[in-house]
């Protein structure tokens, strides 16, 4: 992926004489993202009269998952502020987490270059680079769960640890002339109650029409 | 019910020894059943429901059983009575027969309490029901 990046990157520049530039680090060793993206740009000379201000840089951070753009004022037309870091949260970091290092590192150069309207994007060259390094998938990030859903799932998760927690905890114990038996919760047959009001399953012992007529009390102590 | 599970002790349980003597002495049948379960809104129709669950077919038959329920997490009984002793007894006696139990309940172990209630519930039984020989 390496290589067919630097190729890409290396291509786009002959062509458009917009220079790409990805600087990718263990960790921020405390140094501000942002900052350090700054200072590297200043010294790599990204915004000098030779490139024209046509450069961009992307500094990365794989210990902190964090990255900055910054932007050649040559570029800020095209490639606004916002727009940069929607590429950063959108294509990098959610596909990073979804996908792995290669394929959100392919898609954010890939995104970079549709973005500033880059031939080899137009040209299908950008996606035939790619493809032969090993891309895989859609050239879209991954989808991001909906906050239904992450809501749905735990309240699904809590409930279901209620119930378990509720059914253990009911414990029975049933005592007759033939001995006395704890009862397991599944063979109470409480969870086929509903199933057989609602006529699906039908009831071992359906309950004698004289049971009503019996009697007795109930009540609190 | 009686043959798929293991039995909770093995000597044999003072309620239960009270349930076979009475199976001497009588026709009819008593069970208890004590639940520990966290929502009990109808504890007399659950009585009902595990006495068509778990009482003998004898029993059922026969109309003559007796099941005394416990939820001992609500603190809430139910005596459920077959038509026949329901009706031998009278509504009085069951009445009364709970507010013995609730007292009992009040005042000493669950335990203790049910066998107070078993031996005087067993003693009308027998007279209302002696075993057929």
């Amino acid at each position: 992926m390496k290589n067919a990046l630097d190729t890409l990157l290396s291509e786009h520049e002959r062509i458009t004489g917009e220079r790409i530039v990805l600087a990718l680090f263990r960790s921020t060793a405390g140094a501000d993202p942002a900052q350090k993206a700054t200072e590297l740009f200043n010294a790599w000379q990204l915004n000098s009269s030779l490139t024209r201000g046509n450069s961009v840089l992307l500094v990365f951070f794989w210990k902190e998952r964090e990255a900055h753009i910054e932007i050649g004022y040559g570029m800020e037309a095209v490639l606004p502020e916002k727009e940069a870091e929607r590429i950063i949260s959108e294509f990098l970091i959610r596909d990073l987490d979804s996908s792995g290092p290669n394929r959100a590192l392919g898609l954010t150069v890939f995104e970079l270059l549709r973005t500033l309207e880059s031939p080899l994007v137009k040209s299908g060259e950008a996606e035939r680079a790619l493809r032969s390094a090993g891309f895989q998938g859609p050239w879209a990030p991954a989808p991001r769960q909906p906050l239904w859903l992450w809501i749905l799932g735990f309240a699904a998760s809590g409930g279901l640890l209620l119930f378990t927690l509720y059914w253990l905890t009911s414990a029975e114990v049933h005592f007759s002339r033939y001995g006395n038996f704890r009862l397991r919760p599944w063979e109470l047959g409480n969870w086929k109650k509903p199933l057989i009001r609602l006529g699906i399953l039908r009831s071992k012992s359906p309950r004698p029409e004289h049971l009503g007529t019996g009697g007795g009390t109930h009540g609190n102590w | 019910m009686e043959t798929g599970n293991a039995p909770l002790t093995s000597s044999i349980h003072p309620i239960e020894q009270q349930l076979i003597e009475l199976a001497k002495r009588s026709s009819t049948e008593i069970r208890v059943h004590l639940s520990r379960r966290w929502i009990e809104k109808d504890p007399f129709g659950r009585a009902t429901d595990l006495y068509n669950q778990f009482a003998s077919s004898t029993a059922k038959s026969d109309e003559n059983g007796v099941l005394i329920y416990l939820n001992l997490r609500r603190r809430k009984y139910a005596i459920y009575a077959d038509r026949k002793p329901a009706q031998a007894l009278g509504a009085l006696f069951w009445d009364t027969l709970g507010v013995f139990l609730a007292s009992k309940l009040k005042n000493e172990k669950a335990e203790v309490a049910l066998t107070s209630v078993i031996a005087h519930l067993s003693e009308k039984l027998q007279h209302a029901f002696p075993a057929v020989s």
